[in-house]
């Protein structure tokens, strides 16, 4: 070690440490932390040579250069110290590191890596530069590989979400293709044999034909052709069957999630109302504001004698409630109010229905 | 006099089902609706013996789910099952669920009436298995429970960690169940494994 001119010692390195280094297949350079040269390998001053045009005089400007370039004599920065990171996935990372990596004039890619080496006694800065090129284009391949089956994901659940429907649509459109042959078949017969003098003879085979319809029908395979009834008038059909009314006062709601949502919330009120507090009528308030809408549902049942527990069904509530951005308070009037505020953007995140 | 709630969201089939019991001198349709989550409210206060109850139901409401709430308030109630879908883990969830049959609309010689007879009479009427499909170039029996499993939770559309957080095996486990899954069916992927699965109904994600 030899004194510098400002009191930090550069070391001497002797001629066969200096061999030994240059044989180094990777680039490196020591130097102190005002950017003097303390030692620096062959490898490392090519690899400086081909980027910025001279090889190591001083480090620190050296550093700065580099960070600055981007294109130039064939090189290129393709990474930076983030997007190192993510892509080449180094085991050995460092957060205080600074890194770099240029695709040089022969299409191999170099990593340059700052250090500071920092101790009791001394503190300089290290700069390895190492030849990442396999590294780098598997890490590629992986990442593009990645943003690929992220996008094969998202199509593969936009898929699975519709081929339910593709299926139904197929199997009702087979069923009435069936239904409208065996009909069009029997009905053709028919017309035929009534315009004869005589039905007499036809008649055999004509009920034999119809059984058959009749038959088919009833084997049908089940198309899942959903009726025309509103969710609404079931359920108001449903609670009228066992003694029970529903009022809704207030503007309803026009969004199909909100509606799915609001009625889920009518069904869980009236089986409670029914089952533990004897109601025969339910009142649904409603009111739309800025936010979203603002519903209460409350029944003319008995006071609860003690304080709701959420289990079972109004856990589910909360939870399907909640998934959707909306929220649940039970209040007490003195009988058990189910108070909804459903905002305007409820499932905005995809979830709607 | 037996007392019927139909439950079933396919016109036509309502309509063949309710002429079968109202034409049956045994049973009586107090109602028939179209949407599961109506069924519980429906049951309430004594109104019905007998549930028929579809599982894929209006508005994507699970027949399964509702069974298992009226099972859990009314176990004096009896309910069947009824599907079309040769879904593999309908008959499973039906049992857990304590209904009390199961029947297929489309497989088997089993007459619905003849079910709810047997049914009202105590007994419990369950196909022996699921209705075998055509997967790829396998059927869907040489398929085990486990990747079955695997196999709905890809139709969920879910990544490798989360199947393996679901099942609680590593992700290693679930690759090697799916390359089986790939290998039996001959699929070259495991999207066209889902979508042929999916399509068939051997796997219905969202019941």
């Amino acid at each position: 070690m030899r004194p510098s001119r400002r009191g930090i010692f550069v070391p001497k390195v002797p001629r066969a440490i200096r061999e030994a280094i240059d044989s180094y297949p990777g680039g490196i350079c020591l130097s102190a932390p005002d950017g003097r040269v303390i030692l620096v390998n062959r490898q490392m001053n090519e690899v400086v040579y081909q980027l910025v045009g001279h090889t190591v005089i001083d480090a620190e400007e050296t550093w700065t250069a580099l960070g600055a370039m981007t294109r130039s004599r064939g090189c290129e920065m393709v990474a930076t110290h983030s997007s190192l990171r993510a892509v080449a996935g180094d085991g050995e990372d460092d957060e205080r590191d600074d890194l770099l990596a240029f695709r040089m004039s022969d299409g191999s890619i170099w990593q340059l890596r700052r250090t500071v080496l920092d101790d009791d006694t001394m503190q300089a800065v290290q700069i390895v530069a190492s030849d990442i090129s396999d590294l780098y284009r598997l890490g590629k391949e992986l990442s593009e590989n990645n943003a690929r089956l992220a996008a094969f994901q998202t199509r593969q659940k936009s898929l699975l979400a519709n081929i339910v429907e593709v299926n139904r649509e197929k199997e009702l459109l087979a069923a009435k293709m069936r239904v409208h042959d065996e009909l069009g078949r029997c009905l053709v017969a028919t017309r035929r044999s009534l315009s004869k003098d005589s039905l007499d003879e036809d008649v055999p085979s004509l009920k034999r034909g119809w059984e058959e319809v009749i038959r088919n029908l009833s084997n049908l395979p089940s198309p899942t052709e959903t009726g025309r009834t509103s969710p609404e008038s079931e359920l108001l059909r449903v609670a009228e069957m066992i003694g029970c009314t529903i009022e809704f006062i207030g503007e309803k709601p026009t969004d199909g999630l909100v509606l799915h949502l609001m009625y889920a919330a009518i069904r869980e009120a009236l089986t409670n109302a029914v089952r533990y507090a004897g109601a025969d009528r339910l009142t649904v308030s409603m009111r739309r504001d800025a936010r979203g809408y603002h519903v209460e549902i409350s029944s003319n049942g008995r006071p609860p004698e003690m304080v709701v527990r959420e289990r079972g069904g109004l856990g589910n509530l909360r939870r399907r409630l909640e998934e959707e951005g909306a929220s649940l308070t039970i209040g007490y009037d003195p009988g058990v109010v189910l108070v909804l505020d459903i905002p305007v953007d409820c499932g905005a995140d995809g979830s709607a229905r | 006099m037996t007392n019927v709630l139909l439950v079933e969201d396919s016109r036509i089939s309502r309509m063949a089902i309710e002429s079968g019991i109202v034409a049956s001198d045994r049973y009586r349709l107090v109602a028939s609706i179209e949407n599961a989550a109506n069924a519980e409210i429906a049951c309430l206060r004594g109104k019905v013996d007998l549930v028929l109850m579809d599982v894929c139901t209006a508005e994507d409401e699970s027949g399964l789910t509702a069974a298992e709430k009226i099972k859990r308030h009314h176990p004096e109630i009896k309910v069947i099952i009824m599907t079309s879908m040769p879904e593999y883990s309908f008959i499973t969830k039906a049992k857990a669920s304590g209904c009390d049959s199961f029947w297929y609309k489309e497989y088997g010689d089993e007459d619905l009436l003849d079910v709810c007879d047997r049914t009202m009479r105590g007994e419990s009427v369950w196909p022996s298995s699921t209705p075998p499909m055509i997967l790829g170039e396998t059927d869907s029996r040489t398929l085990t429970d486990r990747e079955l499993e695997v196999l709905r939770e890809l139709a969920q559309g879910k990544k490798y960690e989360e199947i393996s957080q679901d099942l609680g095996v590593t992700v290693n486990t679930v690759k090697y169940h799916v390359k089986n899954l790939l290998i039996k069916t001959g699929y070259r992927n495991a999207i066209q494994l889902v979508v042929d699965a999916v399509n068939k109904s051997l796997i219905l994600p969202k019941y």
